[in-house]
């Protein structure tokens, strides 16, 4: 019984994933695009190229495994970027970046089946 | 097969241990596999010895498993607690060979009671402040013991008291580095901060349960905890890593300022403080908090990895790796804008 409640768990997430998955993939990805667009020009010539060049990669495939693929290669930019802010010790910058992290984590927040008390 | 799919071979075979080890034959009835520990396998059963039935539990390592060390700690951390009043099971064998079960086991005290939903809106009814004041008093307990003569001592490494942090942040973060499979922004800036801003050195070392949380302990329904379980992270090192393991808003249902649904966090923190004798310092206690959710973040991580390499087959193993991951982010990103003065 608890292995088909925790399927049924599953399920439920699944459903969750499936409305508002895709929708969070594109926000998340285009926040990132944005700041990255912004900041390009604040930043030392080695992260202007990667964050400039991430901006290149086609985003017009909106497959999950598409998104999923272009969100790796911008997270991966955001976290030298963060790097960067933080070597530099660009308050506003690092302030920003922070507010961007709970509002992904947001836009991807999962909830649990009344049932649990969710 | 016997009930829950415990194969009837180990059931003779462990039979056969026990009257060996007993001199006096010894039958075993109802072995039934059980979940419990994220390692390990765990059967529940009854030893029969000349009429005198004994509820026990067995932990055998899992098909491949060479971590001896890993299963010894375990053992003598409970040990090391038996009769201390933290609920504790009694120990009863260990063998690092494997014996007649082929792979290294122990058996211990089977304790009834129930556990409480992590995720759920009141796991412990009416009784969750009695509850709540004895799980913390249970903790400082732990913190409070010294370490000097305990059997634990035997296996565990004892950091110094300004390389507990050290140690423990780099095996987890090592954990995330093997086991990340889509990047990972936010538990990366925590994992910087941490390393930026280390805490003080630990004021003492003690043995840190390493799992010690809603859901890993039983009570009877009363406001009673009758045990105290998966020790299988037990260690040597900072005190204020237990608790503020235990204080990890994961184990609360979201917005419930009550510490898993229990009590509230500076009482906790008072009682802790009181049983244990020791003061927390907020400054070191914050590193903690911060480093909770990171390692919490990397077992989430692993667990998803592990539901892929597995096959598919572990729908808990999906759980942690889904739900849990997502909200232990939202957690990790609020507490990274806390200690970075946004809230």
């Amino acid at each position: 019984m608890a292995r088909l409640g925790m399927v049924n768990m599953l399920a439920s997430l699944a459903a969750q994933e499936a409305e508002r998955g895709f929708a969070a993939r594109v926000w998340e990805n285009e926040a990132l695009r944005d700041l990255f667009l912004e900041v390009t020009a604040a930043y030392d010539e080695a992260l202007a190229g990667r964050l400039s060049g991430v901006l290149s990669t086609d985003s017009s495939d909106l497959s999950l495994s598409a998104l999923d693929a272009l969100n790796a290669e911008l997270r991966i930019v955001l976290i030298a970027l963060h790097e960067a802010v933080e070597a530099r010790g660009d308050r506003p910058l690092n302030r920003r970046v922070l507010e961007l992290y709970i509002q992904m984590a947001h836009a991807r927040r999962l909830e649990l089946p009344a049932a649990l008390g969710g | 097969m016997t009930a829950a799919g415990a194969p009837t071979a180990l059931c003779d075979r462990l039979a056969a241990y026990l009257t060996r080890v007993r001199a006096k034959e010894t039958a075993v009835e109802g072995l039934a596999r059980i979940s419990g520990g994220a390692s390990r396998e765990t059967y529940r059963f009854d030893a029969v010895t000349g009429g005198r039935r004994e509820p026990l539990i067995l932990r055998r390592d899992p098909p491949g498993s060479l971590i001896e060390t890993d299963r010894r700690l375990e053992f003598l951390a409970i040990r090391s607690f038996e009769g201390k009043g933290v609920a504790a099971p009694r120990t009863v064998a260990l063998e690092v060979e494997g014996a007649e079960l082929e792979r290294p086991f122990f058996i211990m005290e089977r304790l009834e009671g129930a556990t409480g939903s992590i995720f759920g809106a009141e796991p412990y009814g009416p009784h969750a402040g009695v509850i709540g004041e004895t799980f913390f008093s249970m903790l400082g307990k732990i913190a409070g013991e010294s370490v000097e003569g305990l059997p634990i001592n035997e296996a565990a490494d004892c950091p110094a008291p300004a390389d507990c942090w050290r140690r423990e942040l780099d095996y987890w973060s090592g954990v995330i580095d093997a086991d990340e499979e889509h990047p990972q922004p936010i538990v990366r800036a925590a994992i910087r901060r941490l390393r930026r801003a280390p805490p003080p050195p630990a004021t003492k070392i003690a043995v840190v349960h390493g799992d010690y949380r809603s859901g890993n302990f039983l009570h009877d329904g009363q406001g009673a905890i009758v045990a105290v379980l998966d020790w299988e992270m037990a260690h040597l090192g900072d005190p204020l890593e237990d608790l503020a393991w235990a204080m990890d808003p994961l184990w609360r249902k979201p917005g419930d300022a009550r510490v898993s649904g229990m009590i509230g966090e500076e009482e906790a923190i008072a009682i802790w403080s009181a049983t244990s004798g020791l003061e927390v310092d907020r400054t070191a206690f914050e590193w903690w908090r911060l480093f909770a959710s990171v390692k919490a973040q990397a077992i989430w991580i692993s667990s998803a990895k592990a539901w892929k390499e597995g096959g598919f087959a572990e729908p808990i193993l999906a759980f942690s790796g889904w739900y849990t991951a997502r909200r232990q982010d939202e957690i990790l990103a609020h507490r990274l804008a806390f200690v970075g003065g946004l809230t």
